[in-house]
């Protein structure tokens, strides 16, 4: 049976190896993936789309992820939640992200399962009873 | 595996019913589909085999879709409605708005159509599906207790709405919240969609449409059953969702609070339409409000983030390094608020798992108090709805 719980999905990461994984296993859960190389390129994707959910990598040059981030907290329409990705040498990366008002956040490297596990467990529809 | 769901399709033109017949076939095996031209035809249908969900034009000659969904509302509530409408004046909208729990738009999307019907078409095998759907599906507006009604009805008189005062209202009452969010979400109201707090859908509804909704005198109603007793029991009912959607405004991260707050003040929805339903409420065995608070919203097709949310508000929750996400975030919010009404705070049953949602990075790096925060919210949300002397 198809899936019905589609969502459009931004992935932003300048590493095409990540870029492709993640794009690959987010449409594989039935999502629309839409990629961006670097923060520059988020930024307009977002001027004209309003994806569900926000995959963001910190570490990119030119805008870095917290750049991007602060660009998609200053939109209209209502706030995105956004998965933060950061490079595991980076000291204090927890503690930063959630200062900077990240929803989620994942230290690399980590498998492509945990990124749609997460995305999947954000997004699912309840379908279980409680009892 | 269970047997075929039953669907069954209205609509005055062949050309639509044949156009959806080509786009569906591949869900045959999966439904049991039944075209019909008309409201008389498909009641006759229905009286001979229960079905799980109608799909009706709203445009047709003698019996229109508003009439023939509300006659399916009333002798069989356990049908999930649903209306595929070309544009329409308001009138007829807000008539839509009331008489189906999902709205679509035509020219029909068939995967939109289909997506539809399998969200309404899952789960009928749980325990307690069939009484839980007969419950949950007969609502067409949430009631509001009566102190409440007349509040919020200042609040909203034609004179002095604005969009604030609406924003203020609809972020304190439960029913408002749900029937709004469930036209927001659907394209026939909010063709763009991308509605996330209440704010974006009362400015998505707008407030001509609202307004006409008001004016239907069924959105905000309260059953002339209800005593002081169920009175006084909902005011706490309320003011905890409240205090708990202030408090999650804060607690949660800022791109899932919106979300958040609509599942807190969602939380007991169950509770209302359990207690409007006379007929349901007493003879309820075995059946929990929250099941019938999860299903209504699962029928009007909420997002699923709020759904989970409420159907987890109850349930033991472990943070994991990735975040509290939503329903970590409301079950936190819910607990908080929840001990500030406890006589003995800090030694209550869910301590353990209270102490380690606040130890989460996500909530110590805002150095906050949060037991302070829920004992404000508290007091903030006894301020908006005073007990009764």
């Amino acid at each position: 049976m198809r899936r019905t719980s589609v969502a459009r999905i931004l992935v932003v990461d300048d590493d095409p190896a990540i870029r492709q994984l993640l794009t690959d296993v987010l449409e594989i859960e039935g999502h629309e993936v839409t990629a961006a190389a670097d923060g520059q390129a988020a930024v307009q994707t977002l001027e004209t789309s309003r994806p569900d959910f926000v995959v963001l990598d910190v570490m990119m040059p030119y805008l870095d992820g917290y750049d991007v981030l602060r660009r998609i907290r200053a939109r209209e329409g209502g706030p995105v939640p956004v998965l933060m990705l950061t490079a595991a040498a980076e000291p204090d990366a927890a503690a930063r992200a959630w200062a900077d008002g990240v929803d989620y956040y994942l230290a690399k490297p980590f498998a492509a399962t945990e990124v749609t596990n997460l995305i999947n467990g954000v997004l699912r529809q309840a379908e279980t009873s409680t009892g | 595996v269970t047997s075929r769901a039953r669907v069954l399709f209205v609509d005055d033109e062949a050309r639509v019913l044949d156009g959806l017949r080509r786009s569906l076939r591949g869900w045959r095996g999966q439904w049991e589909m039944s075209f019909v031209t008309s409201g008389p035809e498909a009641l006759d249908i229905l009286a001979r085999e229960p079905h799980d969900v109608v799909v009706s034009d709203m445009r047709m000659p003698g019996m229109d879709g508003a009439e023939l969904l509300t006659l399916v509302s009333h002798r069989y509530p356990e049908v999930a409605r649903v209306v595929l409408s070309g544009q329409t004046g308001l009138d007829a909208a807000i008539k839509v708005a009331m008489a189906g729990h999902r709205f679509l738009t035509k020219p029909a999307d068939a995967d939109r159509v289909a997506g539809v019907i399998a969200e309404l078409t899952v789960g009928a095998d749980r325990p307690h599906a069939a009484q839980v759907r007969r419950i949950a599906g007969a609502v067409r507006a949430l009631p509001t207790p009566a102190s409440q009604v007349a509040e919020l009805s200042t609040l909203l008189a034609p004179a002095e709405a604005t969009v604030a005062g609406t924003i203020h209202a609809t972020a304190h009452n439960v029913g408002l919240t749900a029937k709004f969010l469930q036209m927001a979400t659907s394209p026939f109201f909010c063709p763009r969609g991308g509605t996330t707090s209440t704010d974006s859908v009362v400015n998505l509804l707008g407030l001509p449409t609202i307004r006409a909704l008001l004016d239907t005198g069924e959105v905000l109603w309260s059953p002339p059953s209800w005593g002081p007793a169920v009175e006084a029991y909902l005011g706490d009912v309320v003011r905890h969702a409240v205090a708990t959607a202030y408090l999650v405004g804060v607690l949660a991260s800022p791109g899932n609070r919106p979300y958040a707050q609509a599942a807190a003040l969602l939380q007991d929805v169950g509770v209302f339409v359990c207690l409007a339903d006379e007929q349901a409420y007493p003879m309820n065995d075995g059946i929990a409000h929250r099941d019938v608070g999860v299903e209504l919203l699962r029928l009007w097709g909420l997002p699923g983030p709020i759904v989970t949310a409420v159907a987890e508000r109850d349930q033991e929750h472990r943070a994991t390094a990735a975040g509290l996400g939503i329903a970590g975030a409301v079950r936190a919010a819910h607990l908080l608020v929840q001990q500030t009404a406890s006589r003995d705070p800090g030694d209550g049953p869910h301590e353990d798992e209270l102490a380690e949602l606040m130890a989460h990075p996500q909530l110590t790096v805002q150095q906050t108090d949060w037991r302070r925060a829920a004992d404000e919210a508290a007091t903030r949300a006894l301020q908006w709805y005073p007990r009764e002397a």
